[in-house]
């Protein structure tokens, strides 16, 4: 029901309110308490009460203006207020601003678990190929060597992925396993080596090293960099076909 | 949810996208010192025992950390809200000190810094070059006291040049020992 005049209400709820410090949650009280009187005004005017009663009972069964503003400007608490408001400003704003980075971001990390790797040869070629699934940790960075290949013209090729834990406040490289840190059960130095990295959160890489003998039988990754220590043995002739 | 629930909430929001978005996540760090350390754990060396010389020029700086076998050097830059950053272009890293007296010049830090190997040597005498068209041009010579760490440095005038024709170098180094004797030399 329509109310006819409320200008005694108006002055009714800015005394109340104007206890509120914290004056961004004066508008929201305000409309609140408005329609809690609404209710109950309704209520006596069905109970058959004229409207100049009515309104004036509503104010009545409210109670002390000054008091109830008190009360409530205790519960909306002004420290508290500010900072859930900047917060929140704060907080949106950080969503907004992340949310294209977080669906690029999430589409490189499903890339990058999906994709296969590639090989520098022909499946054809592949003499053995050894699935080692062993993760190490140096640093903030995890390795995992995923599978060693022998081919047929004697390379060998590494499969392996790399990724930082979470909050890692290191500078991200990329990360090669190179030629000076493989050898095998013969003590064979290999020097140099080629290969390629996958960009993304998870980055997946293969190495390809050339002139495994054909007397060896296993390949060791042993790197022992500036106290950062991988061990790696894989028994290259043991494994099957892809 | 009541307000406090909510300011919670928001404060966490704040600090995962923030972290994220603006810290490391996006490879800033709140000082020069910072990005080294951050750049070492990434390469995997280091950490460096102590800083040996912090120099900013402009909203770039180059850190200088000491690592048991020789130094650390990692430039940066000033990014977002103060931020800084890992500076454009090679690092050097870690520079392990291999000879006698290792020494390089940095026209962009108007630079020319080094490591002693040699604990005889306490002081250096160096000049720094420039090359264009094959020719050598030395910009200033300088002594140097090598410190307890080993190290040595010395600030030049600024001679810097995005020239791709020119490139900068040390032209000699030669190493005194504590009665001003020769006993290391080396030049261009």
């Amino acid at each position: 029901m329509p109310l006819p005049d409320n200008l005694l209400w108006d002055e009714y709820l800015n005394k109340v309110i104007s206890h509120v410090k914290f004056k961004y949650d004066r508008k929201e009280i305000k409309w609140e308490l408005e329609e809690h009187m609404e209710d109950m005004y309704d209520d006596f005017i069905s109970d058959g009460m004229n409207e100049e009663d009515a309104k004036k009972a509503v104010i009545d069964c409210m109670g002390d203006a000054d008091e109830i503003g008190k009360e409530l400007n205790e519960a909306h608490n002004r420290i508290l207020g500010n900072v859930w408001r900047i917060s929140r400003m704060i907080a949106i704003i950080l969503i907004l601003l992340s949310i294209l980075p977080v669906f690029v971001t999430c589409l490189t990390v499903i890339f990058s678990i999906f994709s296969s790797y590639s090989y520098s040869y022909d499946k054809s070629r592949i003499v053995s190929c050894v699935e080692v699934n062993q993760t190490e940790k140096i640093d903030d960075m995890y390795l995992k060597l995923e599978e060693v290949i022998l081919y047929d013209n004697d390379c060998v090729e590494l499969h392996y992925k790399t990724w930082y834990q979470p909050f890692s406040g290191s500078v991200r490289w990329t990360f090669d396993i190179s030629s000076d840190y493989v050898t095998d059960n013969l003590g064979t130095e290999y020097n140099g080596y080629s290969g390629s990295s996958s960009a993304g959160i998870i980055s997946k890489h293969n190495t390809v090293i050339e002139g495994f003998p054909k007397e060896a039988e296993t390949l060791i990754i042993d790197y022992d960099y500036c106290g950062r220590k991988m061990y790696f043995e894989v028994p290259l002739r043991e494994g099957g076909k892809v | 949810m009541s307000r406090k629930k909510e300011t919670i909430i928001f404060i966490v929001i704040i600090l995962v996208l923030g972290f994220w978005r603006f810290g490391g996540g996006q490879q800033l760090y709140f000082s020069p010192e910072k990005v080294m350390y951050a750049c070492e754990k990434g390469l995997h060396y280091g950490p460096s025992e102590k800083v040996l010389l912090k120099k900013q020029m402009g909203n770039r700086a180059i850190v200088i950390g000491k690592l048991n076998d020789g130094i650390s050097v990692v430039h940066s830059k000033r990014s977002l809200l103060g931020m800084w950053k890992l500076g454009e272009g090679s690092v050097t890293g870690y520079w392990k000190t291999v000879d006698d007296v290792e020494a390089a010049y940095s026209s962009r830090f108007s630079l020319i810094y080094g490591a002693v190997k040699n604990k005889d040597i306490k002081t250096i005498e160096i000049a720094a070059a420039q090359v264009k068209d094959g020719e050598l041009e030395i910009l200033e010579e300088a002594n140097c006291n090598v410190d307890d760490d080993g190290f040595f440095y010395a600030n030049t005038g600024d001679y810097y040049s995005e020239d791709d024709g020119v490139y900068f170098r040390i032209a000699y180094i030669y190493g005194f020992d504590e009665n001003g004797t020769l006993i290391y030399s080396y030049s261009y």
